[in-house]
């Protein structure tokens, strides 16, 4: 029921505890995101520095075999520099949303809500790219392969 | 050119101006974000049916080796086939749950759009928490099994190739004649 008598009250901000209008929900969902952030972060460098041991074992391998870069030595380094390059670029990606989510907690302001909300849009947006990369990748290989059969296939008829 | 006429306004940074101005931005964000999330969220949907179905082309190819006569006799292919099978199965669970998660987040998205209120930016943010949560469980056991299977295969080579049976097979692959 409405208190008729109540006093007239001002819509300012610090009436909700320093939050700055950030609703307790969203804070205490993205309280609970930052762990689980900060691990795939980790988890990212963790691979990157696989990655980098697998470059490292591919190159020290091919230079004991005589050091002779065939196509599939190049191709393989190649897409172990461009995962390891992307594998950096997410866990920078998620650490600076982790690190905003980070200071959202402290601060509780829209403001860094916003920021928040900004690195994992880039996340988003990288990781979309990626996998478009990917998916092109595949396909032209897919063509790649098609057209190699063909012309081996009319070698063998000729 | 300033206004003089203008009526006096308060520099009070009041919840309304808060709240429409940074939510605006949080509801921009997340409108930009949106796009990306539904296309992962679709393309998760195509990995988890062609998981669905590499599974069960296993199973059905598994039962069919099992049945032929070959070299294979000896070996036990229809737990290792059927355990493969059920492994991209499972795999195809858990990219499900992944795909749902994202459906979601992107629903409460469309739904924050259009309302604005904050009952959908709650829903959002749980949504991408419970997709966090579960790619980070996802990526923690994955960096695990690389990173132990990567160990064995360097420490133990030997064991590797008997947990494979390669030279088993290798010795029940009959040799070529001669022409």
């Amino acid at each position: 029921m409405q208190n008729q008598y109540a006093p007239p009250q001002s819509q300012v901000a610090d009436v909700h505890q320093n939050t700055g209008g950030v609703d307790d929900r969203v804070m205490d969902s993205l309280r609970r995101t930052r762990l689980w952030t900060q691990i795939t972060s980790i988890l990212f460098f963790v691979t990157a520095g696989i990655t980098v041991i697998t470059v490292a074992a591919m190159l020290l391998g091919n230079k004991l075999l005589g050091g002779n870069s065939t196509p599939e030595m190049v191709g393989a380094l190649a897409s172990n520099l461009l995962s390891l390059g992307f594998e950096c670029l997410f866990g920078v990606l998620i650490f600076k949303y982790s690190a905003n989510i980070a200071r959202l907690m402290q601060t509780g302001s829209m403001q860094d809500l916003v920021l928040a909300m900004r690195a994992q849009r880039l996340f988003w947006k990288m990781f979309g790219i990626f996998i478009l990369l990917m998916i092109g990748l595949i396909v032209l290989l897919f063509i790649g392969g098609i057209v190699f059969a063909v012309a081996v296939g009319a070698g063998a008829a000729m | 050119m300033q206004n003089y006429y203008k009526p006096p306004q308060s520099a009070v940074d009041n919840e309304v101006k808060v709240n429409d101005g940074s939510k605006t931005g949080v509801i921009d964000e997340l409108r930009g974000t949106g796009g990306w999330v539904l296309f992962i969220a679709i393309l998760t949907f195509i990995i988890v049916a062609l998981l669905f179905l590499s599974g069960i082309i296993m199973l059905i190819a598994g039962a069919g080796l099992s049945a032929m006569a070959g070299p294979w006799q000896d070996l036990p292919l229809g737990p290792i086939i059927a355990g493969g099978a059920m492994i991209f199965i499972a795999m195809g669970v858990i990219y499900l749950f992944a795909g749902i998660y994202l459906a979601k987040f992107k629903s409460a998205i469309d739904s924050l759009v259009r309302t604005s209120h904050d009952d959908d930016l709650a829903n959002a943010m749980e949504q991408q928490r419970k997709f966090w949560k579960l790619w980070s469980i996802v990526f923690i056991f994955s960096t695990l099994v690389s990173v132990v299977w990567t160990a064995v295969a360097i420490l133990m080579p030997d064991t590797i190739a008997s947990m494979l049976n390669i030279e088993g097979m290798l010795a029940d692959i009959p040799e070529a004649p001669a022409e």
